[in-house]
């Protein structure tokens, strides 16, 4: 359970930083 | 505060503090865009750079920030987050060289400039830490200098990550935004000053000296340590510390092995370790009245923080060290509550413990199901690997109640959690420790 908890956070917080960089993309190229 | 309030506020920190370089450098002045391909590396490169410094933050060793987790499960998200940094930093190149394939020629020219070398370098450095990070005991890389090396390349990758942006200068122009940078890399650095320096500066003080050596079955050995011109310092049962032998503190030769004394007798401390490989296949050579050092105590892996009507232990090998102590413990207070223990070993002769988990049963409501892979001709009691019909033939009626707590190898661990799970046990009421990490 803790090792898959500690997987899903690092997906998650990887995939969000990920969609960030989208948006980050996105903001300057409207 | 309750521990899921306290795990949650340091997880929405961690994502505060690996998000905000990307919205800060889209603050105040800033360049227009250069196509969204071109933006989106930059991007990646940013984020990479930043899951890169909190790497530092993650192994600084801050007990209030690792407690509600678990130190061990921080260095393990660690390894996991570190990866996604390491993909980030790969995308932010090849996307530049498809979009700008002259970048390309002028690496392989020889001609690029230093601030775009610095970026390469730091690439180079974050690859030779994957690599040797994921792949160290099939590269045969002995653990101390896998240790030095994994400091000096950390170090390397982010300070020349950090001088790339700094120097190529592309939304970082501004004063403040430079030195927001150079703010984060300073921080690295103060924790990395703070594990290295500080930490064994504080040891240096707080010397141990190896008052026994006992053999113990299945090539294990117990180190007893006794406190020298300072009073030790208190544990709880099942956690673990940073052991240096034979070395200075600041040489970086460290290891962490769970404690397996009783936390009810103050003074001396012991730990339990099997010969596994480099340091360890020599620790039977440590002489009675050497010098240690060690920082902890570190984990939750505990009953005394998890407190139920009854426990279940499962251990695999020498991960029987913690739940020693926790036993231990039990019975040095008189608790008469009741304990299950599931430990899994190769052979009968040498499973580690057996003689004093015998005598254990005595003292304490302690019932003992030992699973042999390479079980004696008459042996009769369950065999084979740690598997689910195992805990259903073990675990008691009043299962749901109890806290279970397991400890050995990383695939063991897996397959009893999902075991007990299945059987029954609420995911909330199972712990685990991890100590094989790298």
């Amino acid at each position: 359970m803790r090792l898959r908890f500690a997987q899903l956070l690092a997906l998650a917080s990887t995939l969000l930083l990920l969609l960030l960089s989208v948006i980050f993309a996105l903001v300057q190229n409207p | 505060m309750h521990p899921y309030l306290r795990a949650t506020f340091w997880i929405l920190l961690y994502l505060l503090l690996v998000q905000a370089p990307l919205f800060v450098l889209l603050l105040g002045p800033k360049p227009a865009g250069d196509g969204f391909w071109f933006d989106f590396s930059l991007a990646l490169g940013f984020a990479a750079t930043a899951m890169m410094a909190i790497m530092f933050l993650l192994t600084a060793r801050f007990q209030r920030a690792t407690a509600p987790f678990g130190i061990d499960l921080v260095y393990y998200f660690h390894r996991l987050a570190a990866i996604g940094a390491f993909v980030f930093a790969t995308i932010h190149p090849l996307v530049l060289f498809y979009k700008e394939p002259g970048l390309l020629r002028v690496i392989l020219d020889g001609t690029l400039p230093l601030h775009l070398w610095t970026g390469l370098v730091s690439w180079v450095a974050l690859a030779a830490l994957m690599v040797s990070s994921l792949w160290r005991k099939s590269l045969h890389i002995h653990y101390d200098a896998w240790r030095v090396a994994h400091v000096l390349l950390a170090l390397t990758a982010l300070l020349l990550g950090v001088a790339h942006i700094v120097g190529v200068g592309h939304y970082s122009a501004t004063f403040w935004k430079t030195w927001l940078w150079l703010g984060i890399a300073l921080s690295c650095l103060t924790a990395a000053v703070r594990v290295r320096l500080v930490k064994p500066l504080q040891l240096l003080r707080r010397p141990w000296r190896v008052a026994r050596v006992i053999e113990e079955r299945g090539s294990s050995w117990t180190l007893v340590l006794r406190p020298e011109g300072h009073g030790g310092f208190r544990y709880l049962p099942g956690q673990f510390a940073w052991l240096t032998l034979r070395s200075s503190p600041f040489a970086m030769r460290e290891h962490p092995f769970s404690i397996s004394s009783s936390a009810a007798t103050a003074g001396e401390i012991s730990f339990t370790i099997k010969e596994l490989g480099d340091f360890t296949n020599r620790i039977g050579e440590i002489r009675v009245g050497e010098t240690a050092w060690i920082d902890g105590p570190y984990g939750t892996f505990s009953i005394d923080i998890s407190q139920a009507p009854g426990y279940v232990f499962v251990a695999g090998g020498v991960g029987i060290a913690p739940i020693m102590s926790m036993l231990r413990t039990l019975a040095d207070r008189g608790d008469r509550r009741p304990l299950l223990l599931f430990y899994a070993y190769h052979t009968w002769e040498r499973t580690t413990f057996r003689e004093e988990l015998e005598e254990l049963r005595e003292r304490i409501d302690l019932t003992v199901v030992y699973v042999l892979s390479e079980p004696p001709a008459d042996w009769e009691g369950e065999q084979g690997l740690l598997r689910e019909e195992i805990f259903a033939r073990g675990l008691p009626a009043d299962r749901a109640a109890r806290e279970c707590f397991i400890c050995g190898p990383t695939p063991m661990i897996a397959v009893a959690e999902k075991a007990l799970a299945r059987q029954g046990i609420a995911l909330t009421h199972i712990h685990s420790e991890i100590f094989d990490l790298v």
